[in-house]
């Protein structure tokens, strides 16, 4: 694949759907370079899952094209691998964009290598290089302390894009294209791994972390885990989602599910209150897209006042209750 | 069960960026910040240790250069390693994901017999997570990314690999590539005895000759990418601390302001 | 004759010899039981405690007869003071008796007669009786009314109590017999001086002999017996500390008490710390025999006290059972396997709860070393089976990755001085002190201002002195007492090879931590400094007028002892004198102060700690002893008990009305310096 290389491939997550926010964002962007860029967007649909197309359409996609093949039911890498490698060498495509998700994250490296060409992961920014050149993509690095910017000398330049990190797209609402069907046939020898079962642990009910409005996280200053419940009952107050830090997970208190952070999950909601976490860079890096943060810690001197805008020196053990106590009082449910 | 666990020496990730200088697209940490294994790294070669103790055979450690990994490379011995091998040439100087994958693929290669490939889900100095991929694509394996569980039931790796929601219960066959996180295992703290052990160890050392590598494909010639630039990001501090008597008060006040700023 | 004497053996036929017979059985069985102990003893590693002998005779007058630990518990003083003199007297007035009979017999001459032989009647045989009786009665009493909880109440102890007090009144009772068959009859007035049995043997005089003289020759022989069982007592029974708790005394560490060996030859050692009986030194061993199970070291423990499973006496009788059990199966060259000492008996939670505060050995009688002995558990916990708390593991690779115990660039350990015009020696070689400034009081915000505060004083009063600035490097302390003694040695041969390449000779800090460490641990290594603690500085500065103290500063003030100054090297009074000169304020003691002092909670590396267990805090526990004499400022001299005072105070909202303040940061305030 050389300098003939042209389009742009948005890859979509199932599990997001067609109108989710993931694909909102990768489609953002997807549209965006093709405008700049002159060239056509596409979006792979991987999987039976997806029926309905015509979001993607409005999210700014020119084609898309479902790969159909009861593998891709739900994600399996070198099933996924064994459908993409063919489609993307017959598309030829000058950049494949996706989410730098659970799925992101294994997929477009193994797709970088199937393909012989490099991959830039969990980008923060995008920009086309000088005189159509490469893309100049931004990535945070050391744990968020430092930024690169990288370019990728082969095609297709493949990038994974930071969740939360870019402006979803606006769908224009009757805004239409093609579509088309792929049918691979995945070498069943070369799909070398099966999903037996998905464990779900997150909470079934209640929002989702990703998706929250307001998250409520508590980290190693509540002192143990008999303590967690203070940081659930404000969540409950507030309607929010709770979260933990990496500290948090790693020591067993809580789900991995809950873990925010570079190797966690991204998080942008409105109000995230952090409880007795300590503000370390690595953590920092998920929630880099909230918008408001309120820090609780015993420390005056933690890093996490850097980036609240409210903060209070105090112990989570005192100051939670009384937080539960008056939220409800302020949202009547006292 | 024949384990390889890929590890990377890197200097303090957690050290305040104050202790990083950028020079020419690299960044320099101060002097007296030390090298370690990195993050998830070490927790591979404990997930390896584990396997090794319940089901037998041996964990061998390997990292491409510089000379100083062969300090980490000690340290993966003085946890319980069997062997290690740093992988070290000029050739590979300024090697990408790509570069590095293929030295390490090379490695395990001429390492033959293995059973499991273990890697870090990033590395901690630049969280890319690629070169578990690259390793698996250029041995032709498969693999798994991020795993927080690997489990051998006799014929095949059950590998709980984690998503959004919770985790996937993969099987995979031997041989493949597991990118574990930090979930997997809590790292050992070498013993006394372990670490006299490794410092009498004697590692080898691999050039691109030893594994058959045309220099033209690592190292700065076989790069796919580049850095353009480094810089550090502004963070502006405009905290707003809320003070008061009693927990109660400082509760109020604080659900006063959000209010005020339309948050609640 | 008609001067005051005895009959020996009066009413005892030639039978009388048996009695030697009886005792060398006694004794027979003691000694063998010594041998048996000293065998396993001899399992164990070579220790020096050989040396210095005079200064090891004095601790025997002062511990072993003086027992002067005993008044800090005054019943447990009646109760032992009373059986320890009134059987030493018994025992001598036994012997002399004996020595009589038997220059008598052998020369004809005669030595307890007249005055004398009444004398030894009161003074030694009457006054050992009454003594032990007043003893045991208290013990009694002790034990059944009071019942302090630290005892343990088991048959053993109530077989030994009663059959004391069994010989006791059997012995009056036998003299009774005898002086109403004797001197009442002959010499009433001999009789008197036997004021111990003289009422019994007036109520006995009015039987005839013919009861009188079976009856007395049976006691007699009751007696023998019983005493001798009692004897031999001493091979089955606690009752082997008359034996192993002087022993133990004498062989006491001479060093300053919290002064931990080396490892020796550490980088060729096959194991590390000590789980199995030949792991520990004959010292440590001689330790668990001497224990008497009194329990004060667990009634003054810290972690104990505040509901943590750690027990020093435990760990102490762990061993013991472990050298019971383990012991004869090394003897006989076997291997024994079953359970670990370390880990399945003693649990690794009681191990890492120890704060190395020395609470325990300072309350124990016999001077068990229980700290080292706990140490040398860690040891084998941390160099040899790697089981490790998280915390644990995190200090010591923040020691090991940047010198310090929160991981802080070592580049920035100055960075606290940089607008004080504070030297560094490399820039100041003829400094007269070089100041060790810690990594607290490097890195800790609250501690930081203590050592702005310290070299604000130091300046004004025009003392020279300088610090290692980045060279610096934690003195190993906290990896020393989690067992981590590799690392300790690392960080100590570094800090040492710093300091005597600037030739340093006198050092300043304001840590006890590293106080401790500097002054008696690095002399093991080549590094002998003479070492001042900031509150012996600053005490000489306001002493010879070089810092003024004018302004008033607090009111009321209490003085923490930290362990490492007080307990563990003796310093009490330089912060205390200094705190008295404070203009308006006025020191008040809490009940546990100086040698009795309870810890902060962070010795041992706990500062590094997340305290999980218990049902209390130990920073709250000493938070409240702090309340009970209601001051408005905690005085403190060390920057971890700082820590947690800060701590408490703040968990628990008391900050306002209750301050911790370092010694320097009171004395600047009053001196007039800023506190910026």
């Amino acid at each position: 694949m050389t300098a003939e290389a042209r389009g742009i491939v948005a890859i979509i997550e199932p599990a997001d759907g067609p109108a989710g926010a993931l694909t909102a964002e990768v489609l953002g962007v997807a549209r965006r370079l093709g405008n700049d860029l002159n060239e056509p967007v596409t979006a792979v649909v991987l999987g039976e899952t997806v029926a309905e197309v015509g979001p993607l359409w409005e999210f700014g996609a020119d084609k898309v094209i479902r790969v159909v093949h009861p593998l891709l039911a739900e994600f399996n890498l070198d099933a996924a691998l064994g459908a993409l490698e063919p489609l993307i060498r017959r598309e030829n495509p000058n950049v494949v964009l996706m989410a730098h998700t659970f799925q992101g994250r294994a997929l477009g490296p193994a797709l970088a290598f199937r393909l012989q060409t490099g991959v830039a992961t969990d980008c923060v920014d995008l920009r086309p290089g000088a005189g159509g050149g490469s893309l100049v993509l931004t990535r945070s690095i050391l744990g968020g302390n430092f930024r690169a910017e990288v370019v990728i000398d082969t095609r297709p330049q493949i990038v994974t894009l930071r969740p939360k990190a870019f402006p979803p797209a606006e769908p224009t609402p009757g805004r239409t294209g093609t579509v088309e069907e792929f049918r691979p046939e995945p070498d069943p020898v070369r799909v070398r791994q099966e999903v037996r079962r998905r464990i779900q642990e997150a909470a079934a009910e209640g929002v989702r972390l990703e998706d929250a409005r307001i998250v409520v996280a508590g980290g190693r200053g509540l002192g143990g885990p008999e303590n967690w419940h203070l940081v659930e009952e404000l969540a409950s107050a507030l309607g929010a989602a709770v979260g933990a830090s990496r500290a948090v997970t790693d020591a067993g208190w809580v789900p991995t599910s809950l873990q925010i952070g570079l190797t966690g999950k991204t998080i942008s909601p409105d109000l995230y209150i952090a409880v007795g976490i300590s503000g370390a860079v690595q953590h920092m890096a998920g929630v880099s897209a909230a918008k408001t943060i309120v820090a609780i810690n015993k420390d005056p001197d933690a890093t996490i006042f850097r980036y609240a805008r409210f903060g209070v020196v105090g112990d989570a053990k005192q100051i939670l209750p009384a937080l539960t106590r008056e939220i409800k009082k302020a949202l009547g449910k006292a | 069960m024949n384990i390889v666990v890929c590890i990377k020496y890197v200097p303090d990730w957690e050290a305040p960026a104050s202790q990083f200088r950028i020079e020419d697209s690299r960044l320099v940490p101060a002097p007296g910040i030390a090298y370690r294994i990195s993050d998830t790294d070490d927790e591979a070669i404990e997930a390896a240790l584990q396997l090794k103790e319940k089901h037998g055979g041996r964990v061998t450690a390997i990292s491409l250069g510089p000379a100083s990994a062969r300090d980490g490379l000690k340290h993966a011995l003085a946890m319980g390693c069997d062997q290690a091998v740093l992988l070290d040439d000029p050739a590979f100087e300024d090697s990408d994901a790509a570069g590095t994958a293929a030295v390490l693929a090379a490695a395990i290669r001429k390492l033959g017999d293995v059973d499991l490939i273990l890697t870090g889900r990033q590395a901690a100095d630049w969280d890319q997570g690629q070169v578990h991929a690259g390793i698996a694509e250029f041995l032709g394996l498969p693999a798994v990314i991020p795993a927080r569980h690997i489990e051998w039931t006799g014929s095949e790796f059950i590998v709980h690999r984690i998503y959004e929601e919770g985790y996937e219960e993969i099987a995979v066959k031997p041989p493949c590539v597991v990118a574990c996180s930090n979930e997997i295992a809590e790292p050992r703290y070498p013993t006394l005895r372990g670490i006299m052990a490794a410092s009498r160890a004697q590692i080898p050392v691999w050039t691109a000759a030893d594994l058959g590598i045309d220099p033209g494909r690592v190292g700065r010639a076989g790069r796919r990418t580049r850095v353009l630039r480094l810089y550090a990001p502004q963070v502006e501090a405009k905290c707003e601390f809320i003070e008061g008597e009693n927990p109660e008060e400082i509760a109020a006040k604080l659900v006063q302001r959000l209010r005020e700023e339309k948050l609640l | 004759m008609d001067l005051p004497h005895k009959e020996s053996f009066f009413n005892i036929g030639p039978e009388r010899y048996l009695n030697y017979l009886f005792a060398l059985i006694a004794l027979v069985f003691v000694g063998y039981h010594i041998y048996r102990r000293y065998r396993i003893w001899r399992l164990g590693k070579p220790e020096l405690r050989f040396d210095r002998i005079p200064a090891r005779v004095s601790l025997i007058l002062r511990y072993a007869l003086a027992q002067l630990k005993m008044p800090r518990d005054p019943w447990a003083a009646v109760v032992h003071y009373g059986i320890f003199w009134g059987y030493l007297l018994l025992f001598v007035a036994t012997t002399l008796d004996g020595t009589t009979y038997w220059l008598k017999t052998l020369t004809g001459y005669e030595v307890l007669v007249g005055p004398t032989y009444l004398l030894y009647k009161a003074l030694i045989g009457n006054l050992g009786g009454t003594l032990a009786l007043i003893g045991l009665l208290a013990a009694f009493y002790w034990r059944l009314v009071i019942r302090p909880p630290r005892l343990r109440y088991q048959t053993e102890d109530w077989v030994i109590l009663g059959l004391l007090l069994f010989n006791v009144l059997n012995g009056f009772e036998v003299q009774a017999l005898r002086l109403a068959m004797t001197d009442l009859r002959n010499h009433p007035e001999w009789a008197y001086w036997a004021y111990g049995s003289y009422p019994l043997a007036v109520i006995l005089s009015g039987l005839p002999d013919s009861v009188l003289r079976p009856l007395h020759w049976a006691s007699w022989w009751v007696h023998v017996l019983a005493s001798q069982f009692a004897v031999a007592f001493i091979a089955y029974s606690k009752l082997e500390h008359i034996i192993f708790g002087p022993l133990n005394i004498f062989f006491r560490s001479l060093e300053p008490r919290g002064t931990l060996k080396p490892i020796p030859n550490i980088e060729t050692a096959e194991t590390y710390g000590a789980n199995r009986v030949p792991d520990f030194t004959w010292k440590q061993l001689l330790d668990a025999d001497a224990c008497i199970r009194c329990g004060r070291c667990t009634a003054n423990c810290p972690a104990n006290l505040t509901g943590k499973p750690l027990s020093p006496k435990k760990i102490i009788l762990d061993l013991k059972a472990e050298m019971d059990r383990a012991g004869p199966l090394y003897l006989r060259g076997r291997q024994p396997d079953g359970p670990s000492l370390v880990g399945d008996i003693t649990t690794d939670d009681e191990l890492w709860d120890c704060l190395t505060c020395g609470a325990c050995m300072e309350a124990c009688p016999m001077e068990i070393e229980h700290v080292p002995t706990i140490v040398e558990e860690r040891r084998y916990l941390v160099l040899n089976e790697g089981r490790i708390p998280r915390d644990v593991v995190n200090l010591f690779n923040n020691l090991e990755r940047s010198g310090n115990p929160w991981g802080y660039p070592p580049t920035t350990r100055a960075d606290w001085a940089r607008d004080l015009g504070v030297r560094t020696i490399a820039e100041d070689p003829g400094a007269d002190y070089l100041w060790w400034v810690g990594c607290a009081g490097s890195y800790d915000e609250r501690n930081i201002r203590i050592s702005r505060a310290l070299a604000r004083i130091l300046q004004a009063a025009g003392v020279r002195f300088a610090i290692l600035g980045p060279e610096e490097t934690c003195t190993g302390d906290p990896a020393r007492r989690a067992g981590h003694e590799y690392l300790y040695q690392i960080l100590a041969q570094q800090n040492i090879e710093a300091l005597n390449r600037y030739g340093v000779r006198k050092i300043l800090t304001a840590c006890p931590h590293c106080f401790n460490t500097l002054k008696n641990e690095y002399r093991a290594f080549g590094g002998f400094y003479e070492v001042v603690h900031h509150s012996q500085l600053i005490a000489e500065l306001v002493e010879t007028g070089r810092v003024r103290l004018e302004r008033p500063v607090g009111q009321r003030l209490t003085y923490h002892d930290p362990c490492y100054l007080g307990r563990h090297n003796g310093v009490y009074d330089p912060a205390r004198l200094a705190l008295t000169r404070l203009p308006g304020a006025s020191l008040v003691e809490m009940r546990l102060h100086r040698h009795q002092a309870f810890c902060c909670g962070g010795g041992g590396a706990r500062v590094f700690m997340t305290e999980t267990r218990g049902h209390k805090r130990v920073n709250h526990e000493r938070t409240d002893h702090v309340l009970a004499v209601n001051p408005n400022v905690i005085a403190t001299a060390c920057p971890f008990c700082m820590i947690m005072f800060e701590d408490a105070l703040k968990t628990r909202n008391l900050t306002d009305r209750l301050e911790a303040r370092d010694l320097a940061e009171l004395v600047a305030e009053s001196a007039g310096l800023s506190l910026k």
